[in-house]
């Protein structure tokens, strides 16, 4: 999706969480498993809050989870 | 030892598979209840409401009795439908609870909705200016809430599936 700027890495963290699956992120944070596969696949960006809560129950902090891409960086890429 | 891995780690372990992904992706989830629902509204609405639009210019405003009586009888369809088929989907499956995902959704595409309503009002208003009769007036009227609908029902399922 061209206008994602956020990148994350839910799936990476979930496996290193024990293999934790998107239902049982989704109870943690309070959300439905399809708000999370939407988050997970860039076609939603969650609020703070709930950005907050997800690097809460993935135990670290919420820059390890999500990245932000300036527009220069990603006009770069190939 | 941590039972969480070092995220450096763990990308690593992509890096060196990048052609296939450690973890498979977990399977996009279904329709979900409340976009089962939109697409019972969206198809209903459709269907029930543009028979009765095409029964309506046939009728015309000869017998205003006439297409009073097909109207309600077009309420009382499409409510049963509605209560009947949500019933079903809500007892085969449990509605899932809404988040901060089908609000941001359902905001997105009340705002299309709320556009065509604006136009539309105003293409009633011209209907009453030209003084073209209260049946092109009310029609006019009921013409731009159900499309409104029809729009606001789309493009939130536009916005479930592609991303709000």
């Amino acid at each position: 999706m061209a206008g994602v700027r956020i990148r994350n890495h839910i799936r990476a963290l979930r496996f290193a969480a024990g293999e934790m699956t998107q239902q049982q992120l989704a109870d943690a944070v309070g959300v439905t498993r399809q708000t999370i596969n939407a988050i997970e696949g860039g076609k939603y960006s969650p609020t703070l809050e709930v950005a907050f809560q997800i690097a809460e129950a993935l135990a670290v902090s919420l820059d390890r989870v999500f990245e932000y891409e300036p527009a220069a960086k990603r006009a770069r890429k190939p | 030892m941590s039972k969480i891995l070092d995220i450096d780690a763990v990308s690593i372990i992509f890096d060196i598979m990048s052609s296939k992904p450690v973890i498979a992706d977990e399977p996009a989830a279904g329709l979900t209840f409340k976009e089962k629902s939109l697409w019972v509204t969206l198809v209903s609405t459709v269907v029930l409401y543009g028979y009765y639009f095409v029964r309506a210019l046939q009728i015309g405003d000869g017998d205003p009795g006439a297409a009073g009586g097909l109207f309600l009888a077009v309420v009382i369809v499409f409510t049963a439908i509605h209560v009947v088929i949500n019933a079903a989907l809500a007892i085969h499956r449990r509605p899932e609870r809404s988040d901060e995902r089908d609000r941001a959704v359902a905001r997105k595409a009340a705002a299309f909705g709320y556009y065509v309503m604006m136009t539309g009002l105003w293409g009633t208003l011209g209907v009453a200016v030209l003084r073209l009769g209260a049946f092109w007036f009310v029609h006019a009227g009921l013409f731009t809430i159900v499309t409104a609908e029809i729009v606001r029902c789309a493009a939130q399922l536009a916005y479930y599936r592609r991303g709000a």
